[in-house]
């Protein structure tokens, strides 16, 4: 069932953008992208909670807006300081995203394999 | 993973939290497309600028045009409450009338009169040894006209449906030419009031003009059409006519 939500969800946000053109502007291209990286971690950090049952709607859905958010306004302010935070954010979320993606990968397979449960 | 099977083992998925799932894709991925779309169109963070500054400049221009109407409409609904105010007084019926004649000598009203329609046009590279600059017609082709114009007793000129005023400038900006702040490219129309005769007469008298004329526009194929004509309308002058820095010089 998840899998079925994540995947229209990733089908109909694709056709929107297609359909509407949505145009980032160059300025924010940027922060959009460390924003969406955010939030994809915490997509990635959801699914994981899902399949360790502790899945909290709020603590996923305040951990989306507000990292993303976060993500976005720490690049900005580095970017007018002259300082790359947005590094910082990169690698932190990068990282993340990794780990989860771990995580995800042996509870794909403890689920696949039987045999190693 | 199937529906029952996942609703043992997982937590109790709740149409809430499917929602909410659901919409955060959706989110996610509705944002990455318009990324990639985005940075499908401009590459280098050069062409990002050029392309802000080029939707600057139509922002820009869009809203000149509008204020420019606004400028039009004030300026009729002043004389028409002049006319109003001074419908009473002979002597104010007087000087409004002046006010109206000087108006029109400054171009601020529109103009009719016998006149010549002169069209020009770029030509088509022929010869690849010869810059293509050659080929089109520019500001100083413009300008040359214009000046013939008056030469030969124009009163009242304009190209594209820009009025030539006493603060207009004729100038290339890149690939376009620029009168009264608004940007043009071929084909112009230059139109001017005045006796069609000698107006044609003065276009080829003129020795700039002339010379361009009968030499270097057949040369280069750049197409040019003098048409006179019983009635030739030009446009008010629509720009600002503030002068901040020139004073009426009183003498005694």
């Amino acid at each position: 069932m998840i899998w079925v939500i994540i995947i229209m969800g990733f089908a109909s946000g694709i056709i929107l953008g297609t359909v509407f053109k949505v145009q980032i502007p160059p300025v924010y291209a940027k922060y959009i992208g460390i924003a969406l990286l955010a939030s994809f971690d915490s997509l990635l950090g959801g699914l994981k909670a899902h399949f360790e049952k502790s899945f909290d709607e709020w603590i996923f859905i305040t951990g989306f807006f507000f990292n993303a958010i976060a993500a976005g306004i720490f690049s900005y302010v580095g970017d007018r300081l002259g300082i790359d935070l947005y590094i910082a954010v990169l690698i932190v979320f990068g990282v993340r995203i990794f780990r989860n993606l771990g995580a995800l990968r042996y509870y794909a397979l403890k689920s696949i394999l039987p045999r190693n449960k | 993973m199937n529906d029952k099977s996942s609703n043992k083992s997982h937590f109790p998925a709740t149409l809430a939290q499917h929602a909410i799932v659901f919409i955060t894709v959706v989110l996610v991925s509705f944002l990455a497309t318009g990324l990639f779309i985005s940075s499908n169109l401009s590459g280098s963070p050069i062409e990002e600028k050029r392309a802000l500054l080029e939707e600057r400049i139509k922002k820009t221009e869009k809203e000149r045009e509008k204020l420019k109407n606004e400028i039009e409409k004030l300026r009729e609904e002043i004389s028409k409450l002049e006319k109003k105010a001074t419908s009473e007084s002979e002597g104010l019926k007087e000087l409004q009338e002046r006010l109206n004649d000087l108006r029109f000598a400054a171009g601020l009203t529109a103009a009719e009169g016998p006149g010549v329609e002169i069209v020009m046009s770029d030509g088509e590279v022929k010869n690849d040894e010869i810059v293509p600059e050659a080929y089109i017609v520019h500001d100083s082709d413009i300008r040359a006209m214009v000046n013939a114009l008056y030469a030969a007793g124009a009163e009242a000129v304009s190209i594209n449906g820009e009025r030539i005023s006493y603060v207009t400038a004729i100038r290339c900006v890149g690939p376009t030419i620029l009168i009264n702040s608004k940007r043009m490219s071929s084909p112009f129309t230059i139109k001017a009031i005045g006796d069609p005769e000698s107006l044609e007469r003065g276009l080829v008298a003129d020795e700039v003009a002339g010379e361009l004329i009968s030499n270097v526009f057949p040369s280069y194929g750049i197409k040019f059409e003098v048409k006179k004509k019983d009635k030739v309308e030009v446009p008010s002058y629509s720009g600002g006519i503030s002068l901040p820095y020139a004073e009426v010089v009183r003498s005694k």
